[in-house]
């Protein structure tokens, strides 16, 4: 395995460069192709899900006829629960983690930390083409006869069981979970050995920037839950394929029953965890850029990574706040509650640090900046929600409506994709050696944090009022008419949301190509990565840096060669 | 109906529900007070510290005694006033309300649910006072309680999970095959009210909906009487007038 | 941390995190049966009988002794080729055999009632035995990649390969252990 620790020859030939390439810079690539395209069919199935909400009983402009053509156009019941089911899936596991986690972790760790590639590049590869695998068995489950999965992103039994959802689709959604899971704890085991042996000879744990933090934490909590995840999607196979009885129960479970409890109880030991997974490398990343484009230290760097460490510790005690309704007994029920506050303690210290970063700063308000700044607002909301949901009392109203809905969108796919299109915009000259467009990155951040706050404030309007989800057509009752109004604004957000893109879009591709030549560092940062040229050679260093300094070196009024930061390879200026 | 009832919840119509909205709202003035610190540095900080307006920046790591000190404060702080309140508030709610289900013995309404693919069942003692016997009241889709006296619920489902949602009483509880769980509330206003599902439990799910008639005591003895009578009568098997079933015959 | 002596480290940190998941993945079917056993008021639940202790006992026997000829194999391939060359087969035959037992164990089973649609009493002991057998597999199929010992004693890597697929095999066989204990024994 010297192959990609020392100076090896590049690939020659298209499927080795290209398909089955080693490089972590390229399957970073792969993971990102891989993930924006899930990204669009997600978000697709998004724009389904509230044209349904919005305009109930019409069709769905253009695509509804040719998608659904026995009903005209209009989406029908069933195939709407299969929406929003795969709407969570594929955001979850098919857009957000590949790349956040795929792509950014792929392409940056060791470039930021000084390594020529990744611990095991030829692991690394498997990684990427199970995840493709997965990806496919998840999309060939919409074609089997009953359709894809249909129980939720959740799928509690025991609707996903062969009682409630028969055929083979939920089968395959089984097993494309437990595929993808398999690829992420090979890529867990990647980044977690390659930050802790392949660091450059001088740093520490506390010289790496807070964006490799995030995405170290985010594979040990893969590494050590995924298998959780992977253990209950076994069962539910084993009760769907092999007759198995663990979460039958009720009426249909003709004899000794098993408890579908039990499955939620293995899903959220995992899930709760797995929303951290998804936020940790974009808080690792927005503490890195607040501090790089406010040209000064991050504000207490080790206490941001030490609050991350302790929100990740943290993360794997508080699961049963997804459960309040089921009944655990109330003391199970009031640790839970207690526990799930604890973690505002480390939030606040992550948001202190923020704006103590910011405080006397020099702001450069370039595009990854921007995007910073809407993570700390959209999170800023998004967790303060949480407060509520974990209040056990207002959790017995606010539980399965939309301010549910409107929480996770807040945290998970509003800071999480903010804090992507940041660390997309930071490091595509990098990755392309050319610069994105800044007006059009500009018109991008505010027409998506328009949208996006009137979308996911909106839900949580309608939540409160008493919406509850996964509702085909909620009018039906009567308590809900009034939110029509409110339902149709948040659906023009998305609309909005989702043209706001287009800008991204056409940015991107025509910056592949015709982009201005990027310098090996635009943004004028410290960190090893910019110290070599855009894109780097494929063995990334000519010489294996030493560190010397921080990642966060700005500022100092010591320097005096008319720069106002260090490279991590410079001795600290006293 | 002006904008602000368009987006408030629904009437409170039990004796607790207005404990949940009083946390809610207890909870948003904490969340608008952090969440305004936030704003204030996130855009104050923007204004005040933009490149053109603040050239020499504050070279400090954040990590002196005092800073760190700072940090952690504001940490516990957030923690003792906002999050150990509302724990505080909601635990007792919980505690004196919520969870304090009526005594056996005490004279409350008494309703057995049963949850399925896509229907509510409710079922009542019969003009015996037992559960489970032949002259039981069986209703689907119409709940029918009594104002100003204790309804609790038992509830289970048939097949998938479901949940039990009162909006207008602010709480749900989730109907679980092969479990009973249980539910209370005193309604304080008479009316007809949404009943909704709240677990996804199928294509249908959306439709599973049912309405809750709160009567005046004598409205619903009335009802109540009425019901049972017809109940044993219904399952009656020998009177003719209005027993209709028959064996069915094959041998 | 000099990057260019790091062959060694990252394999061991490498097997300890892929160990991290795996006992998370029996940890996590751990819990699942303890869950479902202390919700019956009875285990086996009223009508079942306890599995006969034949092939549990077989299995068992199998894997411990194939656990020890694995460990003389490691102790003696750098040394004595034909002897390493005895624990090695020694070890995959005993592999074999006992994934032949867990079949037998689940025939068995099926034939007397205990098939895994009677209720989780016979699902839980036969579904988590079929995951551990899985692995097992792996395992033999491991063992089978050490075969050019002789060859390739003094690699480094493949020092750590032996290293590896014993740790892994040996973790098996606690597995197994402390299944037969909880789900055949008490």
């Amino acid at each position: 395995m010297t192959y990609a620790h020392g100076k090896h020859a590049a690939p020659t030939t298209f499927l080795s460069k290209y398909v089955f390439s080693y490089d972590h810079k390229v399957i970073g690539k792969q993971f990102l192709w891989y993930g924006i395209f899930f990204l669009g069919v997600g978000g697709m199935m998004a724009l389904l899900i509230r044209w349904t909400l919005a305009f109930p009983g019409e069709a769905f402009p253009v695509l509804g006829p040719l998608l659904f053509p026995h009903t005209n156009g209009i989406v029908p019941p069933d195939t709407y629960s299969m929406l929003f089911t795969l709407h969570g899936t594929i955001m979850i596991f098919f857009a957000i983690t590949p790349i956040l986690i795929g792509a950014f972790g792929n392409f940056c760790i060791p470039l930021m930390i000084g390594a020529r590639d990744m611990a095991f590049p030829l692991f690394n590869m498997l990684s990427f083409h199970i995840a493709v695998l997965s990806g496919a068995i998840l999309l060939g489950s919409l074609f089997t006869p009953l359709g894809g999965a249909a129980g939720g992103w959740t799928s509690y039994p025991t609707l996903s069981t062969l009682v409630g959802s028969p055929g083979a689709g939920q089968t395959l959604w089984c097993l494309s979970i437990f595929v993808l899971g398999v690829s992420s704890t090979m890529g867990a085991v990647n980044y977690i050995t390659t930050v802790i042996c392949f660091r450059a000879p001088g740093m520490g744990y506390f010289d790496m920037p807070l964006t490799i933090w995030g995405l170290w934490l985010t594979a040990i909590l893969n590494a050590i839950f995924l298998p959780v995840l992977g253990a209950g999607v076994i069962l539910l196979t084993f009760d769907r394929v092999f007759g198995t009885t663990f979460f039958l129960a009720g009426a249909a479970a003709t004899s000794g029953s098993g408890d579908p409890i039990l499955f939620q109880h293995v899903f959220w030991i995992f899930g709760h965890p797995e929303v951290y997974i998804l936020i940790l490398p974009a808080w690792g990343m927005v503490s890195d850029f607040l501090s790089f484009f406010a040209r000064k230290p991050a504000f207490g760097a080790k206490a941001t990574a030490l609050s991350m460490t302790t929100i990740t510790i943290l993360s794997t005690l508080v699961y049963g706040h997804h459960m309040f309704t089921t009944q655990m007994s109330p003391l199970l029920t009031q640790t839970f509650m207690t526990l799930t506050m604890t973690i505002s303690i480390p939030s606040a210290i992550l948001f202190a640090n923020w704006l103590g970063t910011l405080y006397k700063g020099s702001i450069r308000f370039h595009s990854p900046m921007l995007f910073s700044m809407g993570v700390v607002f959209v999170f800023g909301l998004g967790g303060l929600t949480g407060l509520y949901l974990g209040t056990v009392s207002t959790d017995l109203y606010l539980h399965d409506t939309y301010f549910v809905v409107g929480h996770f969108h807040y945290t998970m796919a509003a800071s999480v994709l903010l804090g992507g299109y940041a660390g997309t915009y930071y490091w595509f000259p990098k990755m392309f050696g050319r610069m994105m467009d800044e007006t059009l990155a500009k018109i991008h951040f505010w027409i998506t944090m328009i949208g996006l706050n009137g979308v996911f404030m909106g839900m949580m309007v309608v939540g409160f009022a008493g919406m509850h989800r996964r509702l085909y057509n909620p009018f039906v009752y009567e308590y809900l008419e009034r939110l029509i109004p409110m339902n149709k604004f948040i659906t023009y957000s998305a609309l909005l949301m989702g043209v706001g893109q287009l800008p991204f879009v056409w940015n991107f591709v025509y910056s592949l190509y015709k982009g201005k030549k990027a310098t090996a560092n635009p943004w004028e940062v410290g960190t090893l990565e910019w110290t070599i040229p855009s894109p780097p050679i494929h063995y990334n260093f000519e010489e294996i840096p030493t560190v010397k300094c921080g990642p966060h070196e700005f500022g100092n009024p010591k320097l005096t060669n008319g720069r106002d930061f260090q490279y991590q390879t410079e001795e600290l200026v006293k | 109906m002006s904008w602000l009832e368009t987006i408030s919840p629904p009437d409170i119509i039990s004796t607790n529900g207005h404990l949940i909205d009083s946390l809610f709202l207890y909870t948003s003035i904490m969340a608008c007070l952090f969440f305004f610190c936030v704003c204030f540095g996130l855009f104050g900080f923007s204004w005040r510290y933009s490149e053109k307006r603040n050239k020499v920046v504050d070279y400090t790591y954040g990590n002196r005694k005092n800073q760190l000190k700072a940090t952690l404060v504001i940490g516990l702080l957030v923690f003792v006033l906002i999050d150990l309140t509302i724990t505080w508030r909601s635990n007792n709610d919980m505690i004196q309300e919520f969870w304090n289900f009526p005594q056996p013995g005490e004279d409350i309404t008494k309703v057995e649910v049963l949850a399925q693919q896509w229907m509510w069942n409710f079922r009542y003692a019969g003009a015996d006072g037992e559960f489970n016997t032949g002259d039981d009241v069986l209703t689907n889709h119409d709940l029918h309680i009594p104002v100003g006296k204790k309804v609790e619920f038992r509830i289970t489902s048939k097949d998938v999970i479901h949940s039990l949602f009162f909006p207008n009483a602010r709480i749900k509880v989730d109907a679980m095959p092969g479990r009973i769980s249980r539910m209370w509330f005193e309604p304080t206003k008479t009316g007809i009210y949404d009943i909704a599902c709240a677990e996804m439990c199928g294509t249908n799910h959306y439709k599973m909906q049912a309405k809750l008639y709160v009567h005046t005591q004598e409205e619903f003895d009335e009802w109540l009487s009425e019901a049972q009578h017809l109940a044993k009568i219904g399952n009656d098997t020998e009177n003719l007038d209005n027993f209709w079933g028959w064996k069915w015959g094959d041998k | 941390m000099n990057p260019n002596q790091t062959m060694k480290h990252p394999k061991e940190i490498a097997f300890t995190i892929l160990m991290v998941s795996w006992v998370m993945l029996f940890a996590a079917l751990f819990l699942s049966y303890a869950l479902l056993r202390f919700k019956e008021p009875q285990w086996p639940p009223m009508g079942f009988e306890t599995v006969s202790l034949f092939w549990p006992t077989i299995s068992t026997a199998q894997v411990v002794l194939s656990s020890y000829t694995l460990y003389l194999f490691s102790q003696n391939f750098k040394t004595n080729v034909e002897k390493a060359k005895k624990y090695l087969y020694s070890t995959i035959f005993l592999g074999v055999g006992f994934l032949v037992s867990q079949k037998m164990l689940w025939n068995e089973m099926n034939s007397t009632g205990l098939d895994v649609g009677s209720g989780t009493f016979a699902s839980i002991i036969q579904a988590f035995s079929w995951v551990h057998a899985a692995h097992i597999l792996m395992g033999v199929i491991g063992q089978m990649w050490l075969f050019s010992f002789a060859k390739k004693a003094d690699d480094v890597d493949f020092n750590f390969r032996v290293l590896h697929v014993s740790k892994f095999w040996h973790f098996l066989d606690i597995v197994w252990l402390l299944m037969f204990v909880t789900m055949f024994l008490i």
